[in-house]
């Protein structure tokens, strides 16, 4: 879950790349939360408890 | 994520701010389990992500990736389940008597002040900007945090008084500054992208204590106008906690920040409705609005296309305020643009943003300056709320000192021309 720093869609995307080359069972999607990083994505948590068996969150910074 | 939904989250924030969040989710009982890549994260190569990825935290010195994993997969430990939430101490309500130029430095030394000599808060001076509202001096206002997630400290009337005493403010000014405070929002809060913050009068109350909304409105050329905004900051650092490198994190800062465009919106010679009865106030009502944002351009002019424009150029982050000059707004509703809001439905519905979707209630104007020329200034900042000032005024009207001070005002033309000697 890219929150929309600049950078977190390439890190991101790395870090899915680090799963597929070392976790290869374990399907990733990187995903760009909607609006911006500061205001909160209500339709969004529904849809990850829905679809997500885990998040990685950021980046923050 | 977890508590509510029950997904394992793994957050990841850069090294720069682990002590931060870390702190920051202590105080909201959450012992969460963060992984820290290096800094930047922005503008790197893909190499170096890659490197980022697959080396080390450096603050914990384990492998990031293996972190992320355990984050997400190993059970939750006694600690995790039962956080201990860390209260942060009180101040004083009262200092030990001292010298003036003691107390001068005690106040810049504990962070307490925006770097400028204060009108130090004593007792009868407190006592004296009370009078500026009918409100008991221990009623809570509000609460804030400059990170907006940390343990956000209530303040009361009397706390909003002292503050409004240092930056030099008289009683007439306490009713704008207790509504800037009850709106809760720190005019810096943290954000490595140094925010602005801007804040706009509306209603009688800005012609009553003598606010500018004209010829250098957001300039150092008015009292009310400055010490008002000033009150905001010094409120922000003061309740918001606000400690550069600690709290506050805007990596190089914002000079907009020691008044905060403090300004009166110019509803006389405004063609358009006030900002504040198009957010559903009356035209009698007196407000406050505040905006935020990081971006400030301060000369452009033209029409509707301008505008379109600027905001295609400028990256705007999901949101834009145009602060524009009487005669701007003129040609803008010659141009066919009666209403501000249909102007903001046009400029959405063409920005073209691919990043973040553009929203006709995220652009926003206001009309300020003294028709010298029709220029706008442009910013990215998002409207955020207007709060009530008459709430705040005594039952007897606006407590105004017997000879009022005033800085040497700006006298509009009689006449389009503005021959001298008219």
């Amino acid at each position: 879950m890219d929150v929309g720093f600049a950078g977190s869609r390439e890190f991101f995307e790395e870090v899915q790349k680090w799963f597929q080359e070392n976790m290869p069972s374990v399907k990733t999607v990187v995903h760009i939360k909607s609006g911006n990083a500061f205001v909160d994505s209500p339709e969004l948590w529904p849809e990850l408890k829905k679809k997500a068996d885990g998040v990685v969150f950021g980046v923050g910074g | 994520m977890e508590g509510e939904y029950g997904v394992p989250t793994a957050p990841m924030v850069t090294a720069r701010f682990a002590d931060y969040v870390i702190r920051d989710g202590h105080s909201h009982g959450m012992n969460l389990r963060w992984s820290f890549p290096p800094y930047p994260v922005a503008w790197v190569s893909r190499e170096i992500l890659r490197e980022y990825v697959h080396g080390d935290d450096p603050v914990t010195g384990v492998k990031l990736m293996a972190e992320v994993v355990d984050a997400l997969t190993q059970p939750l430990t006694e600690a995790e389940k039962n956080p201990e939430i860390p209260v942060r101490p009180q101040r004083p309500r009262l200092l030990d008597p001292d010298l003036g130029a003691n107390l001068q430095r005690r106040f810049l030394e504990n962070g307490w002040t925006d770097g400028l000599p204060i009108v130090l808060p004593t007792e009868e001076r407190v006592a004296e900007m009370l009078t500026g509202t009918d409100h008991d001096p221990q009623e809570v206002v509000g609460m804030m945090s400059v990170t907006t997630h940390e343990e956000q400290k209530t303040y009361t009337v009397e706390k909003v008084a002292v503050n409004a005493v240092m930056a030099g403010a008289r009683p007439e000014h306490l009713p704008v500054i207790l509504a800037i405070a009850s709106t809760k929002h720190p005019s810096i809060p943290s954000s490595t992208g140094s925010y602005g913050s801007m804040v706009v009068v509306n209603g009688p109350v800005a012609e009553t204590i003598g606010m500018n909304s004209g010829v250098g409105a957001m300039g150092p050329f008015n009292y009310a106008n400055s010490v008002v905004g000033r009150a905001w900051t010094l409120m922000s650092i003061n309740f918001g906690d606000a400690r550069p490198g600690d709290t506050f994190m805007a990596t190089i800062g914002n000079g907009l920040s020691f008044t905060n465009q403090c300004c009166a919106e110019n509803e006389d010679k405004s063609p358009w409705e006030p900002f504040h009865v198009r957010q559903g106030f009356k035209a009698s009502d007196s407000t406050v609005s505040i905006f935020r944002g990081w971006n400030v351009s301060t000369l452009g002019m033209g029409g509707a296309d301008a505008l379109l424009q600027k905001i295609r150029s400028s990256g705007m982050m999901g949101s834009s305020t145009f602060v524009v000059d009487p005669l701007a707004a003129k040609s803008l509703k010659d141009e066919g643009w009666n209403d501000p809001g249909k102007l903001s439905e046009y400029l959405a519905e063409n920005m073209g943003s691919s990043f973040f979707k553009p929203n006709p209630e995220g652009i926003n104007f206001v009309v300020v300056g003294g028709e010298t020329n029709p220029i706008w200034q442009s910013t990215d900042y998002t409207y955020y709320t207007t709060a009530s000032v008459d709430k705040w005024i005594p039952e007897g009207g606006i407590k105004l000192d017997e000879k009022p001070l005033r800085m040497p005002a700006y006298h509009p033309c009689e006449d389009e021309y503005c021959i001298l000697g008219r």
